[in-house]
């Protein structure tokens, strides 16, 4: 059991989203950055998809009420277990007893804004449609279907087989795989149904000026701020389906991202699409900050989503081998 | 039965930091030390931490932009005093004693074997010391 002691807002379970839901119009949520998710989970020989908590209003502390394996990944938070240090990405044995503290994120080499709070066994909600993220707008999965708050106790699942051992870490996919453009932080785009519907003007700014994350941005979406992007002709259309990573363009020519708790229709206009394996990237990228779009097709967009999947199958590899080399030692 | 090469092994491993060699095969083991000469300085009040595998050695954590220990500071036994990178996987350097970093011997980044020596510490007891 683990007990949250912060007075928090915005903390939520979350895991890999909750797919093939879109019909019954229930959205995707699922971890901001799978990829540290992911990460977290493979250090404490979880399965890759178990639940953790997602942290983004700090400071973030809780009590491990039992004995708990645990990984901090995402941001990097400066986190303390009983005031000493733990470093980021990297798997650590909690007594029972023990508080953790998450502090602000320090953007000395990445600049990210959600941390990760990954246990051995997963965090252990029940899970509803075949997920156990919180489904903030329809108020269910996760923990009671609502954000964490102070008090709260959250049961942990039974760690699994590979994990008895802890003391290691990963190097962030953000530092393997750097993506920018001009210095800014870029995600990849393709575009997507309306995209020639904006002037050439429109759609040279689209790739050529770096966008600012507004602070109405959030896990359902971000609103960015830069040129306005104007449509050739007014543009109305009929509600239809989207997914996280759409950019919509609302009359106001200033971008959205849908992100992952983004409702699972709308009606404006699409200009383009963030590609699923960089929506991590821009779901690290903190209020405030700049991104850059850049261009790319089908097939790169695939060499991306398999990037991200060698550097996971990669990370298990080396890790199963550390444990087999340490088990011997 | 006579391994062969050794003289020549024994030539290549001088011009690396590798300072040990095992090899193991159905015909027998071969040792390779490289010992310090009987005259090099010796400072037996120090420990000297050595790798234990081949990686990069990381003074800090690849997120972090301080240093993990710098000479002169205190550190407890198990901290972890640096990092072995492999690929993706950053393994700990661990203090074996309560101890000060007298300094360290190795430059961030720098590829290391088996056995090289990575940080001289002072340890805080004699006893640690043996």
């Amino acid at each position: 059991m683990i007990e949250i002691l912060s007075q928090t807002a915005l903390a939520t379970v979350q895991d890999l989203g909750r797919h093939g839901a879109l019909g019954f119009g229930v959205g995707t949520s699922g971890a901001m950055d799978e990829m540290a998710l992911s990460a977290g989970n493979l250090l404490l020989g979880n399965n890759e998809a178990d639940a953790a908590i997602e942290i983004q209003v700090f400071p973030f502390t809780l009590r491990f009420r039992q004995a708990c394996a645990f990984a901090v990944t995402g941001a990097d938070c400066a986190a303390t277990l009983d005031e000493r240090p733990v470093l980021p990405w990297w798997s650590c044995q909690a007594a029972a007893g023990q508080t953790l503290r998450l502090g602000v994120p320090v953007a000395a080499a990445w600049k990210a804004s959600r941390a990760y709070l990954c246990v051995a066994g997963g965090i252990d909600v029940p899970a509803v449609l075949g997920s156990r993220s919180t489904q903030l707008r329809g108020a269910f999965g996760g923990h009671q279907g609502r954000a964490l708050q102070q008090g709260d106790v959250l049961a942990v699942g039974v760690p699994g087989e590979g994990l008895r051992m802890t003391g290691f870490g990963l190097q962030p996919p953000a530092l393997v795989d750097r993506m920018q453009q001009d210095g800014v932080p870029a995600v990849r785009v393709m575009p997507a149904a309306e995209y020639g519907c904006y002037t050439e003007a429109s759609l040279a700014a689209f790739w050529g000026e770096p966008w600012k994350i507004t602070p109405q941005s959030d896990r359902y979406g971000y609103r960015l701020a830069g040129p306005a992007l104007s449509p050739i002709a007014p543009l109305e259309l009929r509600s239809h389906g989207i997914v996280p990573g759409v950019i919509q363009v609302p009359p106001g020519g200033q971008p959205i991202v849908q992100m992952r708790d983004a409702q699972p229709s709308g009606g404006y206009p699409k200009i383009g699409t963030v590609i699923a394996a960089d929506l991590w990237r821009l779901g690290q990228a903190p209020i405030g900050s700049l991104i850059r779009f850049m261009r790319c097709d089908w097939d790169e967009a695939l060499a991306a989503n398999a990037r991200n999947r060698a550097y996971l199958d990669e990370a298990l590899r080396l890790i199963g081998l550390h444990r087999l080399q340490s088990g011997r030692g | 039965m006579p391994f062969l090469n050794v003289d020549q092994i024994s030539e290549w491993l001088d011009g690396t930091g590798i300072t040990l060699l095992e090899l193991h095969g159905p015909m027998g083991s071969i040792r390779l030390e490289d010992r310090p000469a009987a005259d090099a300085p010796k400072a037996p009040a120090d420990i000297i931490v050595t790798s234990s595998g081949t990686g990069t050695f990381r003074d800090r954590h690849p997120l972090s932009a301080a240093v993990l220990v710098a000479p002169g500071m205190t550190v407890a036994e198990c901290q972890i005093i640096g990092l072995l990178q492999i690929g993706a996987l950053l393994t700990p350097v661990l203090a074996p004693c309560a101890a000060t970093v007298a300094g360290l011997l190795v430059a961030e980044g720098e590829i290391v074997g088996f056995g090289t020596k990575l940080i001289a510490l002072h340890p805080l007891t004699s006893q640690a010391a043996s």
